[in-house]
């Protein structure tokens, strides 16, 4: 089995007034290639930084530790980061907001045909065309759409022109970061299937990173759940979200909306910890129902249960 | 690149004819201001005198005739015919205002565009150096450069390009760097594609269109300025014969008293310029931003 993506003890941070605040802290993760791998959580525990990091968009500003390795190159190690020929042609990523990410001055087919010229150089402006048009038919748009400008699209051309536009490199490994959370629920399942679809058909490794359970569910084969930073509980899609082990995934699953169900909604009392100041010991503890002593002085590790890792002292023997 | 060219004058004129949809003060300057460039084109040609009107013919037997019809401005000090003398200077006054008003705003969109996507202690340092630029009075300039280059129009044009497009440069600046956080400008930066093409695809054509406006509605405070320099020094004018509306004012000073006309005349026709351009401008600027719509209430 061929590792995409690895990941050892990694942090991430960022510069404050008072010192660095870790927003991703001892991540070890490992991505087989081909597979989707969909990373859940609340808003502000850290997905979005560690989609950047693989993607290698990391801001200037932000501080690494550790390392991670992205299809065999060594991409951060501890603080170095060398990201030359992986990004934008091996890892590309798929914007949150399809509106900023095209340029309102300029047609989509433009935008495309730049876009492929920029990374297959020795085409000529024909072959450069029909390459556009080919990814235009890829993500489902019309020709026309070539000749349009993003203000005449509608959200869904939108994120379908940002994705064909992501895919002009022909990259192995997409970081799509929240790419239906802007769309009505109809647009959010066809394009989370014409990403399953793409995903398939073009052999790629994608990083799903999401908050909505459905479409975790029906996109990706493994599931890894992230709070505060690190991972609490990871594993195949089916197994996770049927039956979670880890009271924070309970929790969460209990709180969202399921079709033709008769039990109340329950919310998770308490706020996710900002980063830079995650409690001492598990970082479950002041929302955990069933706290008990030794979480509050000693964060637990990552450990292995049948076929899924978890962090969580209830599961340790 | 045509392509781009034309979605900038669509935007442009949408812009425009939503503000004609909408407001009266925005007709009626629009024509007025259509008027004023047919004047300056035409007044040449249709001036009565136009041997007086360049100051060529000089006759003091005509001097400080009052408005009639052979004058229907009357006649200055040295019995020129006034309104001949004003179609001339019509032009004279409008020709360099859009010289220096589209000079800057080319220089100001160039260099606010690319300091923004200079590495941090160049971009500072320029900013700072357009705020010093901001500081210069533009009419001590004009009167340095005017001794320097030895009093022509180019050196009032100069001038004023240089105390003008630090103006454009901040604003270009500020936009430009509000576009800098978004994806379209961010991902071809850190996917390699080069800097000075971000600028010329991505960044000065979504700049464009508002900067265009706030130039067209600076346009009345630049002929204002360039009478106000030739009011006070009459440089760029090589001799009192040529027409000029500041000079004309100036010179109409002292013959206040006993010929009220060769003052009266030239100052109206400047100030329903600087009138026009303005009310021109604020409209579309209220328009385009509709913040500012009501602004007029914060002052009570």
């Amino acid at each position: 089995m061929v590792l995409a993506v690895k990941s050892s003890k990694l942090y991430i941070g960022y510069e404050l007034d008072e010192g660095i605040a870790w927003v991703v802290e001892d991540l070890n993760m490992s991505i087989e290639s081909n597979i989707t791998y969909c990373l859940i959580g609340e808003s502000g525990c850290g997905k979005s930084t560690i989609g950047n990091a693989i993607a290698g968009l990391l801001p200037p500003y932000a501080y690494t530790h550790g390392k991670l390795i992205v299809m065999d190159k060594n991409v951060i190690d501890e603080g170095v980061r060398r990201f030359n020929g992986i990004r934008g042609k091996i890892v590309v990523k798929i914007p949150q907001d399809p509106a900023s990410a095209l340029n309102p001055y300029m047609t989509i087919g433009d935008q495309l045909d730049i876009a492929v010229k920029n990374y297959f150089r020795n085409l000529s402006d024909r072959e450069v065309k029909a390459k556009t048009l080919e990814l235009l038919s890829e993500v489902m748009l019309d020709r026309e759409v070539y000749d349009m400008y993003p203000h005449q699209l509608s959200g869904g051309m939108k994120q379908r022109a940002a994705i064909a536009l992501a895919l002009a490199p022909e990259p192995k490994i997409i970081v799509a970061d929240e790419p239906t959370s802007s769309l009505d629920a109809y647009l959010k399942h066809a394009i989370a299937s014409l990403l399953k679809k793409l995903q398939r058909e073009w052999e790629l490794t994608m990083i799903f990173i999401t908050h909505e359970i459905p479409i975790a569910q029906y996109v990706c084969n493994r599931v890894a759940v992230i709070y505060a930073g690190r991972i609490v509980e990871e594993g195949s899609a089916s197994d996770v979200l049927q039956n979670p082990r880890h009271p924070y995934v309970e929790l969460l699953l209990k709180a969202y909306p399921k079709r033709l169900a008769r039990e109340r909604l329950t919310d998770i009392p308490g706020m996710p910890p900002p980063p830079g100041r995650y409690p001492q010991g598990c970082k479950f503890v002041p929302r955990c129902p069933y706290v008990f002593n030794r979480c509050r002085i000693e964060e637990p590790p990552l450990i292995a249960l049948g076929n899924r890792l978890i962090r969580c002292w209830r599961y340790y023997e | 690149m045509i392509r781009s060219i034309y979605v900038v004058v669509h935007d442009i004129l949408s812009i425009l004819s939503r503000t004609w949809r909408k407001r009266y003060s925005f007709r009626i300057a629009s024509v007025a201001m259509t008027f004023v460039f047919l004047l300056a084109i035409l007044g040449p040609h249709i001036a009565p005198y136009p041997r007086q009107g360049l100051g060529l013919d000089v006759d003091r037997s005509r001097a400080l005739l009052p408005p009639s019809p052979e004058h229907l401005l009357g006649t200055d000090s040295f019995g020129r015919d006034l309104l001949s003398r004003i179609l001339f200077a019509l032009s004279r006054a409008l020709y360099p205002s859009i010289v220096v008003a589209f000079v800057s705003l080319l220089l100001g969109i160039a260099i606010g565009s690319t300091a923004t996507l200079l590495p941090k202690p160049i971009e500072i340092s320029l900013s700072y150096l357009i705020e010093l630029l901001l500081a210069l009075p533009s009419v001590l300039l004009a009167a340095l450069l005017a001794i320097l280059m030895g009093g022509t129009l180019t050196s009032i044009v100069v001038a004023l390009i240089v105390t003008w497009f630090p103006w454009y440069a901040r604003i270009a600046y500020i936009q430009a760097r509000n576009l800098k956080e978004l994806d379209f400008v961010k991902l071809p930066l850190y996917y390699g594609l080069s800097k000075g093409y971000v600028i010329i695809k991505h960044i000065a054509p979504n700049i464009l269109a508002p900067m265009l406006i706030e130039a067209l509605s600076d346009m009345g405070s630049v002929v204002l300025e360039i009478s106000t320099i030739t009011f006070l020094f009459g440089i760029g004018i090589t001799s009192i014969e040529e027409p000029d509306l500041g000079m004309m004012i100036a010179y109409s000073l002292r013959d206040l008293a006993r010929a009220p006309w060769t003052f009266l005349a030239p100052s109206i026709v400047l100030a329903t310029i600087a009138i026009v351009f303005t009310v021109f401008g604020e409209a579309i600027y209220e328009e385009h931003h509709p913040v500012l719509k009501k602004r007029w209430w914060l002052w009570f």
